[in-house]
């Protein structure tokens, strides 16, 4: 019969031809645009500490992007991604500030994120309220109890006056390791890592992509939809209160209004790395590999001295160019159904 | 009689895909011309190509003698040409008369004149016989009102060739009739119809000519009276098919599944059984609760009460998890929309309902994902390049098998097929009908919802019939007739009480 054993080996890390297209095209995208800004600015663009700086800088939206891929993949949307960043990040400061220890702190954050995120969850499978409009919703509540937590102020750790608190924060959000780089970076990457290896390799990454990719048939294989789906807006306050941590952290200072229109850098990072806004179809690969691409963009055109509101048109053109690639290269996949016939010939 | 249409020697090819080569094809006024081919033979390519989907690589199409070139679906509208796909094209929130003047409604100045439209569809409604409110919102029409609708908007395009994709395919026995009214209404008016079909019982109601395509090739053209059934599928898969059903005897065992009242807002049976390799069909019009029972059966549904034994043990099944856990797997009669994840892999919807045995500590163990899901591919012959393939490249038939294969999978004691063989082309079929057989041999018990009632016939060793959401007759192999179940399910005769 068919030997489906050569076609396993034939592909490889990718399942299939287009999810290797996509890759490597969001891959050559970025690669392009690297040696794009590094010959216009004369080399500038590629030194190693301008590399390293773009790295910092893509961290909070690549970790944010991360649980907002999970919660495309199911199909949905989470717009309160950036107020939940907020957040975690105000209420892991105020319980430094309160006197817990930095560990407690930070998982109190990041319970934070988890409670948001499961409030979300909620509202979406329990109260069927479409995910625009449930998160549209929590994005202004969460903003408001972040500012409420902040009482309108930022909240800083060094008016606590302690030096070695102050010290160690400041590390965990903008500190280097290994000579140059950032600390943050590296935790962005053990979480892609972990992430990633959720989405491809484990029973609950399966059950995710079916749920985004027929909802109902999902459901009536057994899979427990609601649970799917609750875990990963979950994930997604998780992974914002953790990306506002690490924000607070580089600053020593939670600010208020921290994260606000992240949301939309997260999706942007997700979407332009290959997730489908649909459902079904995704990976933290190429989110990270998106959220590279907004960076460098940014910081190129930064270097190369763009007015910052060219900038925006610039960077929300490409945005929207990229989801029309990807939404033609899709339905031109669907379209071109081969009859059975092809396939006997492999038999 | 006056030639409408003619296309000559029409080829199509897709990258890769020769899908027509040199097909031809002719309609009169006033004539019902059918086009059958097995799934993939390129029937529906020809439409496409007929109402400006696809354009033709070679070939000619002449209208009246006319020869056009029909480049968009506006100039095929233009052109007097309307085909009415499978998947209607209609906008349910809006109503009957919105969705068929769409775009043209009927205005003073910028406003719509609400009044002359409403007139207008009624007049359309009228003339066809339809007594469908031109007010009512699509959604909230059957089905077969809906198809309807498709017809009477093709109408008020004054289409002179109409074409007809599949339209039976969800139709009850009473409303295929009233659609057939329609369609003789239609000749005439001396509209011609290019009609494809599966169910070749029917064409002989209805059907003048009929052209057979096999493979992308034409092979001829013939008046309905002379061909027989058989020479019909015989050119269509170009092989001799002796039997629709495969001839089987049945080792029928013990009761393995029972349930006592059902109840739920649609269904209220009071007593089901089904013995371990028995095949109970169970029939009925559309909205008589068939797929509601099997709904309730599986858990997915919520009932005020039940009572269900699985090899006689008394069991509790209040979610689809249950029901699995207790070996009930359902095969849902809409593939596309609620059996598979289309664009997810093979090997990922044959595994899907069986994830949680392959993984240890939460990872999946690929290995094993991968020889199960060959296994199935083997063992179902599953026709497909790789495992890997997106299951939205696969025909119906192996579309079918997968879902198939996604219980095969997990240990099943009883299995409900609701409409298994829709859309299936006749060699497809068999092969399903073959593997149910199969599954009976190997003790399961199975439940089969269909509305085609030589399926049922063929395949069933009793036959349960529904009517207004409960079991209204039970009838034996030997003892069931078309006439006896359309009693039945019409509510002619209620055996009340009496459970399958």
């Amino acid at each position: 019969m068919m030997s489906s054993k050569v076609e396993t080996a034939k592909n490889g890390l990718f399942k299939n031809r287009s999810e290797f297209l996509q890759k490597f095209l969001a891959f050559g995208v970025l690669i392009f645009l690297c040696i794009f800004f590094g010959v216009l600015t004369g080399g500038n663009f590629l030194q190693i500490d301008n590399l390293l700086t773009i790295a910092l800088q893509v961290t909070p939206y690549a970790i944010l992007g991360f649980g907002l891929t999970f919660v495309l993949i199911t199909g949905g949307t989470d717009l309160s991604a950036g107020s939940v960043l907020g957040f975690g990040g105000i209420v892991c400061a105020k319980a430094i500030t309160l006197g817990f220890s930095i560990p407690v702190a930070i998982l109190i954050g990041i319970l934070t994120g988890v409670l948001a995120g499961l409030i979300n969850g909620l509202f979406i499978t329990k109260l069927n309220v479409t995910p625009f409009i449930a998160t549209l919703g929590t994005q202004y509540a969460f903003r408001g109890l972040t500012q409420l937590v902040g009482q309108g102020k930022p909240v800083s750790i060094r008016a606590l006056g302690d030096e070695q608190i102050t010290k160690v924060f400041q590390f965990m959000g903008g500190g280097t390791v290994f000579g140059k780089i950032p600390f943050p970076t590296i935790i962005m990457l053990i979480t892609a890592t972990i992430l990633g290896i959720v989405l491809s390799k484990t029973g609950y990454g399966r059950r995710l992509f079916a749920v985004g990719s027929n909802e109902e048939a999902a459901r009536l294989s057994g899979i427990n939809v609601v649970k799917t789906k609750l875990t990963a807006y979950i994930i997604c306050g998780a992974t914002s209160a953790m990306a506002g941590i690490l924000l607070a952290a580089r600053l020593a200072s939670a600010q208020s209004n921290a994260g606000s229109g992240y949301e939309l850098e997260g999706i942007a990072a997700a979407v332009i790395g290959g997730t489908s806004v649909i459902g079904g179809e995704g990976g933290i690969l190429g989110t990270v590999i998106g959220a590279f691409v907004m960076g460098v963009l940014r910081n190129g055109l930064n270097l190369l001295k763009v007015d910052a509101f060219v900038q925006m048109v610039i960077i929300g053109t490409i945005i929207v160019l990229g989801v029309w690639y990807d939404t033609s290269r899709r339905k031109k996949q669907a379209e071109s159904i081969k009859p059975v016939k092809n396939c006997e010939s492999s038999k | 009689m006056t030639e409408l249409l003619r296309m000559c020697g029409i080829s199509k090819s897709f990258p890769g895909v020769r899908a027509l080569s040199n097909v031809s094809l002719s309609l009169n006024a006033g004539e019902v011309h059918a086009l059958c081919g097995e799934n993939g033979a390129g029937k529906s390519t020809l439409m496409k190509i007929l109402s400006g989907v696809h354009q033709a690589d070679e070939g000619d199409i002449f209208i009246e003698g006319k020869k056009v070139s029909i480049d968009n679906t506006k100039k095929a509208q233009q052109l007097g040409i309307s085909i009415i796909f499978q998947e209607f094209n209609l906008c349910p929130h809006l109503t009957v008369a919105d969705n068929i003047w769409l775009d043209r409604q009927p205005k003073t100045g910028p406003f719509v004149d609400d009044k002359k439209l409403i007139e207008k569809t009624q007049q359309i409604l009228d003339e066809l016989g339809l007594s469908i409110n031109p007010k009512a919102l699509v959604r909230s029409l059957s089905v077969a009102e809906q198809q309807m609708v498709e017809i009477a908007k093709a109408i008020s395009f004054n289409s002179k060739i109409l074409i007809l994709d599949e339209p039976t395919a969800a139709l009850t026995q009473s409303e295929i009739d009233s659609l057939f009214n329609i369609i003789y209404k239609l000749k005439a008016k001396g509209v011609g119809m290019v009609y494809i079909s599966h169910r070749l019982e029917e064409l002989a109601r209805i059907a003048d000519r009929v052209s057979v395509i096999r493979d992308g090739e034409y092979i001829g053209t013939y008046p309905y009276k002379e061909v027989t059934i058989d020479t019909l599928v015989h050119l269509m898969v170009g092989r001799e098919l002796n039997n629709k059903y495969p001839v089987y005897q049945r080792k029928i065992g013990k009761v393995l599944f029972e349930a006592r009242n059902i109840a739920s807002n649609k269904v209220d049976v009071e007593h089901i059984q089904v013995h371990a390799g028995e095949i109970l069909g169970i029939a009925g019009l559309m909205g008589a609760g068939r797929t509601e029972l099997a709904r309730a059966i599986f858990g997915a549904d919520k009932t005020f009460h039940k009572e269900v034994f699985v090899d006689g043990k008394l069991v509790e099944i209040n979610s689809i998890t249950s029901a699995i856990k207790n070996g009930i797997g359902y095969i849902t009669e809409d593939r596309k929309k609620d059996g598979l994840a289309l664009n997810m892999t093979v090997e990922r919807n044959v595994n899907m309902a069986f994830i949680s045995n392959l993984c240890k500590k939460g990872f999946v163990n690929e290995s094993a994902a991968k020889t199960n899901a060959d296994k199935y591919i083997n063992s179902l012959r599953i026709k497909t390049p790789s495992m890997f393939q997106k299951t939205r490249n696969l025909s119906g038939g192996n579309q079918q098998k997968i879902v198939l294969a996604k219980w095969l999978c997990n240990d099943i004691k009883v299995l409900i097929f609701d409409e298994p063989t829709r859309g299936i082309d006749v060699g497809a079929k068999y092969e399903i009908y073959e593997l149910m057989n199969r599954l009976s041999d190997n003790g399961v018990a199975i439940i089969m919802i269909s509305s085609d009632l030589q399926e049922i016939l063929g395949m069933s060793d009793r036959i349960a019939v529904m009517c207004n959401g409960r079991i209204s007759g039970v009838l034996n192999r030997e003892e069931a007739t078309q006439e006896k179940i359309l009693r039945y399910a019409t509510g002619l005769c209620d055996e009340e009480g009496k459970g399958a």
